[in-house]
């Protein structure tokens, strides 16, 4: 029984073989080693985004906070009936 | 500065309204008869309504029809008052409303039909795919030159969740999409096996994500403070909802691959990003419950916020187990249980079904200026769907926990101490608990629609309702010193495209190195492509939807190595376009099925199929006597063929010419066998291929 995880030369296996642009890609991004840092980039993109996010919306003021947040309200009840 | 005076368009919004009740309790109904089919097998008529084929059809209406119709209800109403404009085109609005219905109608005849692609909620067939996608179009045009016209310099942040999910659902529309067409009907998808799998979840979460939250998070924030008459608790914690949200979600996905042969590094990624997920699905939670505060005292008394709170509340709940869920030790326990069906059923029936019951009690009665027919029905269907919920979920429950214990159960000999069909008769009365939640449910929405019906019937549509406000000059230039989230807020275009690169970064992240990296799927040299005859019966196999009962993925324990065999490798699957790993184990897994303990002969197989309950007793599989009477279509063998060398399966060239003469001996080899069991049948029939791919099932490695 051959064992089940001799890799074998690698040959596309679910993209059409006349795509000569994604060989061209494939070429280099096969080798890509260590894939496991791409959890580690991620959650650093992500706090990092975070971060900033948090400290610009400390950042907002209050009026426009109350401006935007009342806007749903504005048209309230002036022209429809409430069932209530 | 000069007040404009302008019409909103309620008709589409009524429309709209009117589709989401009538799909949604025809969904529900489809629903409910697939959960009787559980306890009562013989439900199961026909084959246009067996249950592999009825699942997907409810999954599909529910989802893109109820849910569907209840968003753009909602976004047509809300987007116009929020944007103080018309919609953008009346044309625009009718094809967008005419299209959306008749793909619905398509796939309610393609999917009873068996035309389906096998992939969970993405099962409509191309050309319907094709419909979807300039549907879709028309919809973010509309949306977005309906922006463009405000008169509204700010874009409240229920807009932001539309744009989000404008632009997230077209980008998994189109890679879940990937498929190439070999008939006009009928495709096979691009991907294959662990690439397949990987674009299915990070799709089919997503779909739950950005069709069945974002949007209705957006409903929430505009329809919640509406009900209660007061502005939403904290914008801030919105902003930050939102932001953190989109950019979370996306990368989730995996955490439906839990030890599968998902490369293992996606499968911890999946894991992490889910763990987070709960601070912003609970802000968003939070902020919808306290914008309540001061008015609780009204909830008592207004049906509308009741529906609305349970509606949060079941959003807090299933954001609380989704998390939980995704935690390596509690899947191993939970994955293909019932536990699962009931973590979306809160979802489905408590979050989506509870909000748009809310919003429809709300909107109907202003859009025909009138009052609500009957307050005390609502209030009945409001204790009917909060029940129906209770009881759906409860069974489900515990029958997950009951049927993940019994897998697991070893006797003090280390022998499975119950077989799968043990398990599955312990169940049937859970199914039938769950069946009556169900019901109460349905009857809930049936109320519901009478009393809608009187209320529309007591008023008159203002169709074209009036309003006025002042035109503005929506500033292009940036002042000096400005928050830059503020600029970006009056920029809709700038949004969405902030928003495609929040997303893209989890897709890209997550999805390019498994399909570049080598090392992510080694090959195993002994697994080769299906023969013809059983590549049609693969094709049948996805036709039946029997991936909604059965798995094709042996996890790396010893209560399933035990009792299925040798566990699954990312290179069994390298042909399988689409793969079929499955979600659910209704039924045992087959991944072994031709092989070792398991593998039964062609006689065996060909009775089961006849009547599954005379082979294993108390079965609930449905009849497939109908795979004796249908001929094998093997008019399409070449095209196959052709179709896999280009998804790059290697066949040899030409052989889609003599593909048909190889079907026909490995058929008569079976037919042999069988008349040898004293069974007569023609090698013609479509029981011969089915029977050929699952003896093949699982033989690869052991060559």
């Amino acid at each position: 029984m051959p064992s089940l995880h001799t890799c074998k030369e690698w040959e596309p296996i679910s993209v059409n073989k006349n795509t000569a642009m994604f060989k061209f890609i494939q070429q280099y991004t096969e080798k890509m080693d260590h894939a496991q840092v791409y959890p580690m980039i991620s959650l650093f993109i992500f706090f990092l985004f975070f971060v900033v996010l948090l400290f610009y919306v400390k950042k907002m003021d209050k009026q426009s906070i109350d401006t935007l947040s009342n806007i749903p309200l504005e048209d309230n009840e002036a022209t429809t009936t409430n069932n209530q | 500065m000069q007040v404009e005076k302008f019409y909103y368009d309620n008709r589409t919004v009524k429309n709209f309204a009117y589709a989401t009740m009538v799909w949604g309790a025809i969904g529900m109904l489809a629903g409910l008869w697939a959960s009787l089919e559980l306890v009562f097998p013989s439900l199961n008529i026909t084959q246009y309504f067996s249950f592999g084929r009825l699942r997907p059809l409810h999954t599909n209406a529910v989802i893109f029809a109820f849910v569907g119709n209840g968003i753009f209800m909602g976004v047509y109403y809300s987007l116009q008052r929020l944007c103080k404009a018309r919609m953008y085109s009346d044309m625009l609005s009718k094809i967008h409303f005419w299209g959306w219905q008749l793909i619905i109608v398509a796939a309610a005849i393609t999917l009873p039909l068996g035309l389906t692609q096998g992939a969970e909620y993405a099962e409509l067939i191309w050309p319907i795919d094709i419909a979807i996608t300039v549907i879709w179009v028309i919809f973010g045009w509309n949306m977005f030159a309906t922006i463009v016209k405000r008169r509204e310099k700010h874009l409240y942040v229920a807009i932001w969740f539309y744009i989000a999910t404008f632009v997230t659902v077209a980008v998994l529309h189109l890679v879940r999409s990937g498929e190439l067409p070999y008939t006009w009907l009928k495709s096979y998808s691009f991907y294959a096996g662990v690439q397949d799998a990987l674009v299915q979840w990070w799709y089919g979460h997503n779909a739950v994500a950005f069709f069945l939250t974002t949007p209705y998070l957006g409903l929430m924030y505009y329809f919640l403070p509406k009900a209660a008459n007061r502005p939403v608790y904290s914008y801030k914690l919105s902003i930050i909802h939102f932001w953190s949200l989109i950019f979370l979600y996306i990368w989730a996905g995996p955490h439906h691959l839990l030890y599968t042969a998902l490369p293992n590094w996606a499968q911890s990624l999946g894991v992490v990003f889910s763990l987070m997920l709960i601070f912003p699905s609970w802000g968003g939670m939070i902020n919808g419950l306290l914008t309540l505060r001061g008015a609780w005292d009204r909830v008592r008394d207004d049906v509308i916020l009741k529906f609305m709170v349970v509606a949060v509340t079941c959003y807090g709940m299933a954001t609380f187990e989704g998390p939980m869920l995704s935690l390596k030790s509690v899947s191993a326990i939970s994955h293909y249980t019932d536990w699962i069906i009931a973590h979306v059923h809160v979802g489905a029936l408590g979050w989506n079904g509870m909000l748009t019951f809310g919003i429809l009690y709300w909107l109907i009665p202003r859009i025909f200026a009138t009052k609500l027919y009957s307050k005390k029905l609502a209030n009945n269907h409001f204790w009917l769907g909060t029940l129906g919920i209770i009881f759906y979920a409860v069974p489900l429950y515990w029958a997950g926990f009951t049927q993940s214990s019994m897998w697991k159960q070893f006797t003090e000999s280390g022998q499975l101490k119950y077989s799968f069909l043990e398990t599955v008769t312990y169940l049937k009365p859970f199914y039938a608990m769950r069946s009556l939640g169900g019901t109460l449910y349905l009857v809930g929405t049936l109320l519901m629609l009478y009393n809608i019906y009187r209320t529309a019937k007591s008023g008159k549509l203002m169709a074209d309702e009036a309003a006025e406000a002042p035109a503005i000059e929506v500033e292009k230039s940036v002042h000096k010193g400005e928050h830059w989230h503020r600029k970006i807020e009056r920029r809709p275009v700038q949004m969405m495209i902030l928003s495609l690169i929040v997303i893209l970064i989890g897709g890209f992240i997550e999805l390019v190195p498994t399909f570049m990296i080598k090392s992510n799927v080694p090959t195993i040299s002994s697994v080769k492509p299906y023969t013809p005859l059983e590549l049609h019966g693969r094709d049948i196999y996805v036709r039946e939807g029997c991936y909604t009962c059965h798995s094709q993925m042996i996890r790396p324990f010893r209560s399933e190595t035990e009792r299925y065999g040798e566990y699954s490798k990312a290179g069994e699957f390298v042909y399988d376009h689409p793969f079929q790993w499955g979600s659910k184990r209704t039924g045992p897994d087959l991944a072994r099925e031709g092989t070792g303990n398991l593998k039964k002969s062609d006689g065996w197989h060909f009775r089961h199929f006849r009547e599954p309950s005379s082979m294993s007793e108390g079965s609930i599989m449905p009849s497939y006597a109908f795979f004796m009477e249908r001929k094998l279509d093997t008019s399409e063998t070449g095209a196959k063929i052709r179709a896999m060398q280009s998804l790059g399966v290697p066949y040899e060239k030409g052989y889609d010419k003599i593909a048909n003469i190889e079907l026909m001996k490995q058929a008569e080899g079976i037919a042999t066998n069988l008349r040898n069991d004293s069974i007569r049948i023609s090698s013609n029939k479509e029981i011969i291929a089915i029977i050929a791919y699952l003896q093949r099932m699982g033989t690869d490695i052991s060559k």
